[in-house]
């Protein structure tokens, strides 16, 4: 595969330069290639997303395109391969969210939509619901920044409702 | 910490990859919150994901005329270290002396009192909700009904079918079915030959399944396969070199029609069937020995096959939870069975548990 190469620019003004097949991830990049309005010379823009978020989508599309391309390779592939495949990239991923802090899951789960990459999303919005799952609400709130406009009866009674979650 | 705003679909997406424990805990974030988490739309959408969501495994048991539920996300490849704890869903108070249950079937799971065959309830544990079906016609004082659910994945429809049968002079060709999700919930009748259903159903692409013998006897005959949208019953007959039996378990292998039992012929072996061509009626044999683990590992419980996990694993259960719960993994490609404990069900010491595997959690309201 001819590895064309494509520059990204992010709201901060850092460059990046990315293989087109790894920039394809993204359908929004996709689809700016597809109706030609990317200049070679010329780095896309892209204003919602600042540059250390745009390193990690990057890392992400790297990653991934090279699975993508195993796969075309090896559609005869056993079972026990896929799997082994299957586990390497979950290992991968696990990994990169690990060390990440909820406000940066938070804005790369921003960048990931804006830059329409859906399996990104999916990763992200999993990793949020873990990381929030055994919160209490009060919690929640503050990270969602959710304003509580119940009457303290009003919640009362809503948790009497679901006590059993609260047990 | 001031977190970006995020938009709403990107949060609906994050809540629906939590437990249904936490969605009722989240509820009382706000009242724009507990709108959303209680909207259909979201509930649908909890319900459609539940594949993404760690698979569970449900406990049901009986105690002092009540039924009680669990639920716990479980392990793929688990080793002997694993141990599990239970979440408890709400409690159900019915005094009946004793239960029939159902395997679950997209979160609900249907119940009778054994000694009344007519009256049945569907039940949601995530929601607490239950329903009494109206009461179904019975032949005679001696007419017995078995239960199954069935979901019609074009019209989205779920199905209570009961099965009746009596034994001579009142053989029963005449069942019934009904509708779950239309509000009114009314039996109709519908025709098949007199059969006696062996055991538990599973639903593959809107066909239900089950075992059936033409007595009251352990020996199966035929499996029966209902269409649950159209509701025509067809038959897959088991020729007598199968020997299936009235404990053999039936599973959805890779979308395949599967049956697991412990072999007749040889103690501690198991067997396992697989429906390869459904149009020929050819089925595969596998036969696996778990005699060299049995002492050392299960000691004297007698097991039940509860199914396959999605990474096809064999999950047995004892029938009754006797001093320290264990559920038990066997690997079919390692050939190599684990025992994993469960903690925190102590207290239901000698009482029946009824495992089933992939439990879906529902939100939606009855």
């Amino acid at each position: 595969m001819s590895s064309n190469m494509i520059m990204l620019k992010s709201s901060d003004g850092a460059s990046f330069e990315i293989e087109e097949a790894a920039a394809r991830k993204s359908k929004i990049i996709a689809n700016m290639i597809e109706v030609e309005c990317v200049d070679e010379d010329k780095a896309i823009p892209l204003q919602n997303v600042t540059g250390n978020i745009l390193a990690l989508v990057i890392e992400y599309c790297n990653k991934h395109i090279v699975d993508d391309d195993d796969d075309v390779a090896t559609e005869e592939a056993s079972e026990e391969e896929e799997e082994a495949k299957k586990k390497k990239v979950d290992d991968w991923e696990a990994e990169f969210m690990n060390s990440m802090s909820l406000e940066t899951m938070f804005e790369l789960l921003l960048a990931a939509n804006y830059l329409n990459i859906k399996s990104l999303i999916d990763l992200v919005c999993q990793t949020i619901a873990n990381n929030i799952k055994d919160k209490t609400p009060e919690e929640v709130r503050k990270i969602f920044s959710i304003e509580n406009d119940f009457t303290p009866e009003e919640e009362e009674e809503i948790r009497k409702e679901n006590a059993w979650a609260f047990g | 910490m001031t977190n970006p705003e995020i938009p709403i679909d990107l949060l609906m997406d994050i809540f629906s990859s939590v437990p249904a424990k936490s969605i009722a805990r989240f509820r009382c974030l706000s009242k724009f919150w507990e709108s959303i988490l209680c909207h259909p739309d979201f509930t649908e959408l909890y319900l459609t994901m539940s594949p993404t969501r760690p698979p569970l495994l449900s406990f049901t048991f009986e105690n002092d005329g009540k039924l009680l539920f669990f639920s716990t996300p479980y392990p793929q490849n688990p080793d002997e270290n694993t141990c599990l704890v239970p979440t408890r869903y709400h409690v159900h108070h019915y005094d009946y002396p004793t239960y029939e249950v159902t395997s679950a079937l997209r979160g609900f799971i249907c119940y009778r009192d054994r000694t009344s065959q007519d009256t049945m309830v569907i039940c949601n544990p995530v929601t607490g909700e239950s329903v009494s079906l109206p009461k179904v016609e019975l032949k005679s004082i001696n007419t017995e009904t078995k239960t199954y659910l069935g979901y019609d994945p074009i019209d989205k429809q779920m199905k209570v079918l009961c099965i009746k049968f009596d034994d001579f002079p009142n053989p029963c060709d005449e069942h019934q079915v009904l509708t779950l999700e239309n509000g009114k919930h009314l039996w109709r009748r519908i025709q098949c030959k007199p059969h006696y259903p062996k055991s538990d159903g599973i639903c593959i692409d809107g066909t239900l399944y089950y075992t059936a013998g033409f007595d009251r006897g352990t020996s199966v005959s035929m499996i029966v396969c209902f269409d649950v949208r159209s509701e025509k019953f067809s038959f897959i007959n088991i020729d007598e070199g199968m020997l299936i039996n009235a404990y053999c378990t039936l599973i959805n292998y890779k979308g395949k029609l599967g049956a697991l039992q412990f072999s007749f012929l040889s103690p501690k072996h198991l067997e396992f069937w697989v429906l390869q061509d459904a149009e020929n009626f050819i089925w595969s044999k596998d036969i696996y020995n778990l005699r060299p683990f049995w002492n050392k590992i299960v000691k004297r419980t007698e097991l039940f096959i509860v199914g396959m996990t999605a990474g096809g694993e064999v999950v047995l259960t004892p029938y009754y939870l006797v001093d320290t719960f264990c559920i038990y993994y066997f690997n079919l490609e390692c050939k190599s069975l684990t025992r994993v404990q469960i903690q925190g069900l102590e207290k239901f010491n000698c009482t029946r548990v009824y495992t089933s595997l992939d439990y879906a959690e529902n939100l939606k309201l009855m």
